[in-house]
């Protein structure tokens, strides 16, 4: 079959935008306003640094863009992240090996993310209530196992994970963008992405389409766990340590990746290259700031004004769109 | 009529409009005597509503000229609208539902002493407001208790308190259980005695037989006639509309593809919920089309949702094929073969932000995917097979979100979905509600070509025109329980009316 009708733009929607190059632009500018004001910018150190301090944002962000995508949150990302930091260094290396260690941290942040999306599903409580209880509960919990100190991780191969690189990339960026890229297969291209879309978009209608919800919620969760846990053991390695208060604050950094990335707080939209661009262009404004010596509060406020101003020219952007597609 | 000569109270000339470069309007008149109804047809983007718009302010006009009293006015936006004594009742209900019908007739004018509401002001305010259509309502009640008439009636309520001397209603009855229309047309009746004139839009052509004075048809933006009522007929009005004949009925073929001789695809058997139906029995062959008709209410829906799983069942055995089966979720359901297409296809059926393609392929995946990932050219085959045989019609393509589709063609991809899906047996519920007159030959057409293609189809409608035109068998369903049997030769709408409301045959 011959089709030339695939994907051709509306005729009467005139200019269409695409968000993601919106985006991209506006990282590039942000780029070129920091190398004009601190020549150290640009230079291959701070690039390197730069690449070095996204995986633990950037990894768990790609659970958490399933998250949104389905209609849900997680605030439970960061203490997932503190747990299993605090997990593998309580385990090893009296009790267990390296990696023996790290596994059974894993499995914790899959158990969070199960229990999240246990109740969620059967117990039909809100997710934003589930998983503010876990954010509050994992903690306590972190805090309890480590004895509120620092445990020292010092396993050479273990600190490969936060600190090794290969032919000067970072180590843990590969295994960050391998993630991405396989998690970009599965949104794009399987039925449990596809349905994921549908889910966040519309619950009722997914429903009554045959979808089971309650099964791809729960693995949603779960893969979330997971995949913070991961950047949990990441952030142990870089502090060569697990600490009760690592992580702090890591789920609203994520989300407003996530956010900054163009994905819907509403469910049912958004994309992972976005995220991906949403964390470092979160990650190099913060480098940006200081490298221009700003304090780090104006970083905070700096950090506000970004998710509110490209979220804000979206919402535009969207009710542009919107307004040249009516009266058809 | 004794107002036909004297100045129309609003005129419409030669209203020209386009967007980006297409003619949605050409030079289209419309007129509106003082006290009467006119139904404004036409089918889906015949440009229905970008007249209204323009009456409304919404959209400003090209070129031509709007008169009220014969007088030229300007309608910027709709504030002018308003003030003109021109008000819009749309087909979706904008209220605030937690508040009482007081407070959202006088929403923004709440009568005060002080700083406090003066509510004992306001609700005898609000029941002189409700005495001017003669409606029985109790201004305390909250919106959200309120049947979908009522509320209806509450918007007609507000308009007329705001002075509207022309209310435009816009597929008022769309969300209407059938046998409340009654309780509207009263109110409009009430209307013209005050005369106050009506444009009515609707697809629903009987209603407009009973209600309306006059009709004014628009085809392709482009005025076709307005005519006395009493004067044309449905098929005219239709052919009006369509531009063509409309088959209706079923072909020959189609009759003797019903297979009997061998096993029903489905077989229920003393089918019941508690509250809801009892003693459901019905068999559907492959081939054929059964049809189920019922008033409101009368729980001939809750049946083909049980049958899906989306509701629970107290009793009885569904057989698929002759196997014993229990159906316990949608999930269950499609992987057995059975597929719903439900009542509001807005809410129930589509996800509206996602575009043709994945709507048609949602539920059926195995044919797409190898290794579990799918391909996106075997998709988009199997997706364009549907958009030609369904004659689904979008601007873009069939990567176009499913928002922007008429009702007629939205409702033509919930149905694709479950042809692609290749299920065994198809439910409808209301399959052809607020789609216009076209696509609803199209929908009829190809649930026939699929029924001869050994598809079960058990159908659930409250219009008897449908019931009528498309099923092979016709039950009737009174309180939850079946009360007539009708081969498609024996119905005919008294007796289906009869049956359906309890009479005994």
């Amino acid at each position: 079959m011959t089709q030339v009708s695939v994907s051709r733009p509306s005729r009467s929607s005139g200019i269409k935008i695409n968000p993601t190059l919106v985006l991209l632009a506006a990282f590039i500018l942000m780029c070129l306003i920091f190398g004009s004001f601190a020549p150290t910018f640009f230079s291959l150190d701070n690039v390197v640094t730069i690449a070095s301090t996204l995986a633990v944002v950037g990894i768990s962000a790609v659970g958490m863009t399933m998250v949104l995508v389905s209609g849900g949150v997680d605030l439970s990302v960061g203490s997932v992240a503190a747990l299993t930091g605090v997990a593998a260094s309580a385990l090893w290396p009296s009790t267990l090996p390296i990696w023996a260690a790290a596994g059974v941290a894993l499995l914790s942040g899959l158990l969070v993310g199960l229990f999240n999306g246990l109740m969620i599903t059967r117990l039909k409580i809100n997710p934003l209530i589930t998983t503010l209880a876990t954010y509050s509960a994992v903690r306590g919990i972190a805090f309890v196992v480590s004895g509120t100190q620092d445990n020292q991780l010092g396993d050479p191969n273990f600190l490969f994970l936060g600190r090794g690189s290969i032919m000067g990339v970072p180590f843990s960026l590969i295994l960050m963008l391998a993630l991405y890229a396989a998690f970009f297969f599965v949104l794009r291209y399987t039925r449990f992405g596809r349905n994921l879309y549908a889910i966040g978009g519309s619950p009722e209608a997914a429903r009554l389409a045959g979808i089971s919800i309650n099964r791809h919620l729960l693995i949603v969760y779960a893969l979330c766990g997971l995949l913070s846990a991961l950047a949990g053991l990441i952030s142990a390695a870089q502090l060569a340590a697990g600490r009760p208060q690592a992580a702090f604050g890591l789920e609203f950094a994520v989300i407003a990746a996530v956010v900054l990335g163009g994905t819907s707080l509403a469910g049912g939209k958004g994309s992972i290259w976005g995220t991906l661009i949403g964390v470092v262009m979160l990650r190099t404004l913060d480098n940006g700031l200081v490298q221009l010596n700003v304090s780090s509060f104006y970083q905070d406020v700096a950090r506000g004004l970004v998710l509110l101003i490209t979220v804000g020219i979206d919402q535009l952007r969207l009710r542009f769109e919107k307004s040249q597609q009516r009266g058809t | 009529m004794q107002l036909e000569n004297s100045v129309p109270l609003l005129q419409m000339q030669d209203i020209e409009k386009s967007f980006y470069g297409v003619t949605v309007l050409d030079r289209v008149s419309l007129d509106l005597q003082t006290g009467e109804v006119l139904a404004l047809l036409g089918e889906n983007g015949a440009g229905k509503s970008t007249l209204i718009k323009i009456l409304n302010g919404d959209y400003q006009k090209d070129g031509g000229a709007i008169l009220i009293d014969g007088k030229s006015v300007q309608i910027n936006r709709p504030r002018d609208a308003g003030a003109l004594g021109i008000h819009m009742i749309y087909q979706e209900q904008h209220y605030a539902p937690e508040l009482s019908v007081a407070e959202n007739l006088l929403l923004g004018n709440l009568p005060t002493r002080g700083i406090m509401v003066d509510w004992n002001k306001a609700y005898a305010m609000a029941r002189q407001h409700l005495n001017l259509l003669k409606v029985e309502l109790d201004p305390k009640k909250l919106m959200m208790n309120l049947s979908v008439v009522e509320r209806q009636i509450v918007e007609v309520v507000k308009a007329i308190s705001g002075n509207a001397r022309i209310i435009v209603m816009d597929e008022p009855t769309a969300a209407f259980p059938p046998n409340e229309v009654e309780l509207l047309f009263e109110s409009i009746r009430s209307l013209i005695k005050q005369n106050i004139s009506i444009i009515y839009i609707s697809h629903r052509l009987d209603e407009i037989f009973q209600i309306a004075n006059r009709a004014t048809v628009l085809r392709d933006g482009k005025l076709v006639g307005t005519h006395k009522i009493s004067a044309v007929t449905q098929r005219d009005l239709v052919q009006m509309m369509v531009g063509h004949e409309v088959a209706h009925g079923l072909s020959k073929e189609s009759m003797s593809a019903v297979r009997s001789d061998v096993p029903p695809v489905l077989s229920l058997r003393g089918l019941g919920r508690d509250g809801y139906f009892e003693n459901i029995d019905l068999q559907v062959a492959p081939g054929e089309i059964v049809g189920i008709f019922g008033l409101l209410g009368a729980g001939h829906d809750t049946i083909i949702n049980a049958i899906f799983g989306e509701q629970k069942l107290d009793r009885g055995e569904i057989r698929i094929n002759g196997n014993l089966t229990t159906v316990s979720s949608p999930y269950d359901a499609r992987n057995k073969g059975i597929g719903l297409v439900p009542a509001d296809r807005k809410v129930q059926g589509l996800i509206l932000d996602m575009n043709v393609r994945e709507n048609v392929t949602l539920s059926n995946w195995n044919p797409l995917s190898r290794l579990g990932f799918f391909q996106s050219q075997t998709e988009k085959q199997h997706a364009q097979q549907w958009i030609d045989r369904l004659g689904i019609r979008m601007a873009g393509g069939m990567a176009t979100k499913l928002r922007f589709l008429s009702g007629g063609n939205q409702q033509k991809v919930v149905l694709a979905r479950w042809l692609e899906a290749n299920v065994k047996v198809l439910l409808l519920n209301e399959p052809t509600w607020g789609v216009d007159v076209g696509a609803r030959s199209d929908i009829y057409a190809q649930l026939e070509a699929m029924a001869a293609q050994g598809l079960a189809i058990l159908m659930v409608s409250s219009d008897l025109d449908e019931v009528l035109s498309v099923s092979h068998r016709i039950l009737t369903v009174y309180r939850g329980r079946l009360t007539g049997q009708f081969s498609r030769d024996e119905a005919t709408r008294e007796k289906l009316l009869h049956a359906a409301a309890g009479g005994s045959e």
